[in-house]
């Protein structure tokens, strides 16, 4: 879900050696070795940059606070990072990741060449998260020979990165509890008679000082037809609201629709019908059609929310949204280790707004809810 | 001024330099270093990707995503015309299915964008594309009056933050978590945003991105506080002791402050940028701080505030900007002292004629945070 970008995300980014995340992030950097060497490709660059680093945070833990960065990942040997900041942030950038080389990009196509030239690879390079990469800095890299001919391994990593370890789903239900102390406080402030964006915020604040490092937030001020950012405080009571909140804690996004209200509204108690049918089908191989389907006839004819628009959501892990996107298109079938944030959204003038949503682990067998407003769910 | 005054001087600039439309894009990835070029010609802060364009005719159009976001858009963009769409790609080549017929195009902010898409819009303008960015935002070296306004809320904003940071600081807190709770605190306060780069140490060598340090008795809390005000930034750059500071770091301080007045003196229209950089720096080499005004220990004395533009650009000795009335930005000394480590002060500045005025009620001194 799009959210305003804020600048400069503030909270604990530091590299917390427990020797779980260790293992962790040995068995990502074993993967990609392994996946390296099925390939051959001399050396892997992951490109990173901010709102978003996605993979760079996935294997290094580094977090782009201010400007892009890039890991230099050998086949044999130890990383690189190069971080675009001044000199002066890099020990800053140095304590969020277990990457012991971490230094000013500075000319781009030098540091990178010094790289080439002290790994001797010349080529067999693979390229990761390139397409984000900006038009300026790009045009930096022409020179480097070595780059023409680089395979995109932005998939296969992304693939990699989509099955959830044990270790991550425990991350991933700490940042579900942090989004569920946020919403809690963004329902008592609204019970307490709190005008809409005092709610909002008030949500955000719990979760930064629950540990999150990143808190983002959509809320509508008519009912759910349209959503906003925070853009300035405003005195405007609003029943029911209705809001996104976002959080993301040790690398981890959570994310989440709640409606709070005096009254009980009949397309909601549809909408929540038609998603507790919908994760009631929700394992290895079914297909946005699959879920669709399931959740029919409650979705009846209402119309589809523009907020979401006919998807059902996505994968969430180390970035808001990734693979699969459940809208139908390619890749949208659900496989086993997926963590999904399924969404529903339905309505229209005439029958008002709901916007609906959980957070999904596929197992094996079936799913795992880690997170829901649904009024019925226990499942903390 | 007003918007329509400042893209009155932005036709006036395209006239001179024969471009027929400008196209602004931004990526929304909000930056506290630099302007965005949307925001500046729609008035209008985006939340995704997002082009603006404006004709040499004066009519303009703004192009959101994603398309839910247009409502939103509708209300508050000060455009013609404004479009929204979960394919930015393609709506921009439906404004320039044509492209010769909006002549010379200059475009703002390409580079931002991911590289394949500036590849496919440069393909579409074709021979007619030229680099706008200088120009646009030159337009918005000077700040409108609502700018202005959203300025000194954003001032006050900040200074209610560093008084809140004073109550709240205590010895074992995370550096990190403190941080978050003062850009918490400032939300609530009203600001959209906030730069909240703050850092401590007992002998800190620069301001950086918190971490998960706690804080210490002894320690030097350095705070960069800078919050958005309805898209309008403003910062105080500001530093206070956990407990008791010696009479050493009152001392040096001092001199910085001494410095940073100094500096906001010489600030004046017709002036140019470099004699504010000239004036905080001669204070320190008075002082015997010469070698510590020197790159690696330091880069600026100050800088530009957005979101529009970070124009009149740093406060640094080779910047020949002359000033004019309306251009705001902060002065910061911001000076490693051997002695003691690096002091944060700096206060934001709007130049008028015949002086400038500093927009906080009160210059910055060394706090102390009983503990």
């Amino acid at each position: 879900m799009q959210t305003m970008h804020l600048v400069l995300p503030v909270g604990s980014f530091d590299w917390h050696p427990t020797p779980e995340l260790e293992a962790e992030s040995r068995r990502r950097m074993s993967a990609v070795h392994e996946i390296m060497a099925a390939k051959d490709w001399a050396g892997l660059i992951v490109f990173g940059d901010i709102p978003d680093p996605g993979i760079l945070s996935y294997l290094t833990n580094f977090s782009p606070r201010l400007r892009a960065a890039m890991a230099l990942i050998p086949r044999d040997g130890a990383p690189r990072i190069l971080s675009f900041d001044g000199g002066r942030m890099i020990p800053a950038g140095q304590e969020t990741t277990w990457v012991e080389d971490v230094r000013p990009a500075a000319e781009i196509s030098e540091t990178l060449g010094e790289w080439l030239a002290e790994t001797g690879i010349e080529g067999n390079l693979a390229l990761c998260g390139f397409q984000e990469m900006p038009a300026d800095i790009f045009e930096n890299l022409e020179t480097v020979t070595a780059l023409a001919g680089a395979q995109d391994a932005t998939a296969d990593l992304r693939d990699m990165a989509r099955r959830k370890s044990p270790g991550e789903i425990g991350l991933i239900r700490s940042a579900c509890e942090i989004l569920d102390a946020a919403c809690d406080v963004v329902k008592q402030k609204h019970e307490s008679g709190a005008a809409a964006t005092d709610c909002v915020l008030a949500g955000e604040s719990e979760a930064r000082r629950s540990g999150a490092q990143d808190a983002r937030c959509l809320f509508s001020l008519d009912g759910g037809a349209t959503f906003v950012p925070f853009q300035n405080s405003s005195e405007q009571i609003v029943d029911p609201l209705i809001a996104y909140l976002a959080v993301k804690a040790e690398g981890y996004w959570a994310d989440g629709f709640i409606r709070v209200a005096s009254e009980v509204s009949a397309i909601e108690d549809d909408a929540w019908r038609a998603l507790r049918s919908m994760i009631s089908v929700a394992r290895p191989g079914a297909s946005a059609s699959d879920l669709t389907a399931a959740g029919e006839e409650f979705i009846g004819t209402y119309a589809r929310h523009p907020l979401v628009g006919e998807s059902l959501g996505n994968g969430i892990g180390v970035s808001l949204e990734t693979p699969p996107t459940l809208d139908g298109q390619a890749d949208g079938s659900l496989r086993s280790g997926d963590v999904v944030s399924l969404k529903l959204g339905l309505g229209d003038g005439a029958s008002g707004h709901a916007l609906v949503s959980a957070m999904v682990h596929i197992g094996e067998d079936g799913s795992d809810v880690l997170w829901s407003a649904d009024p019925e769910d226990n499942h903390q | 001024m007003n918007h329509a005054d400042r893209i009155g001087l932005l036709l006036q600039s395209m006239d001179a330099e024969n471009i027929d439309a400008i196209v602004a894009f931004s990526n929304a990835a909000h930056h506290v270093d630099y302007g965005d070029a949307v925001a500046l010609l729609s008035g209008f802060k985006p939340l995704g990707p997002s082009f603006t364009v404006l004709h040499k005719t004066g009519k303009s159009m703004l192009c959101v995503s994603p398309a839910w976001d247009g409502e939103r858009a509708r209300t508050g963009a000060r455009t013609d015309d404004v479009e929204a769409t979960d394919d930015l790609l393609k709506a921009f080549a439906g404004q320039f299915s044509n492209s010769s017929s909006f002549g010379r195009v200059g475009t703002a902010d390409l580079g931002k964008m991911p590289h394949g898409f500036a590849a496919d819009v440069k393909r579409a303008l074709g021979d007619h594309c030229s680099k706008a960015d200088t120009i646009l935002f030159a337009a918005a070296a000077r700040k409108t009056d609502e700018e202005i306004d959203n300025a000194r809320t954003a001032t006050k904003i900040a200074e209610q933050t560093y008084q809140y940071l004073l109550e709240v600081a205590q010895p074992g807190m995370p550096e990190c978590h403190l941080a978050a709770d003062l850009k918490s605190h400032s939300r609530l306060l009203g600001a959209d945003d906030n730069f909240m780069m703050f850092h401590a140490g007992n002998h800190p060598l620069a301001v950086q991105p918190s971490n998960g340090r706690k804080l210490e008795v002894g320690d030097l809390i350095l705070a960069e506080i800078t919050p958005s005000y309805r898209g309008q930034f403003a910062q105080i750059c500001r530093t206070a002791c956990l407990g008791e500071a010696t009479d050493q770091q009152h001392e040096k301080y001092e001199i910085v402050v001494r410095a940073m007045k100094n500096g906001i003196e010489a600030a004046r229209p017709g002036v140019p940028m470099k004699d504010i950089c000239e004036g905080v720096d001669e204070v320190l080499r008075a002082e015997g701080y010469g070698e510590y005004c020197e790159p690696p220990y330091m880069n600026r004395r100050g800088h530009g505030l957005g979101i529009t533009s970070m124009e009149p650009g740093n406060v640094g000795l080779k910047n020949e900007i002359i000033l004019e009335d309306g251009m705001f930005f902060v002065v910061h000394p911001n000076q490693y002292i051997p002695e003691v480590g690096y002091l944060l002060c700096g206060e934001p500045i709007l130049i008028r004629d015949p002086e400038a005025e500093v927009l906080t009620a009160e210059f910055a001194s060394l706090g102390t945070i009983p503990v």
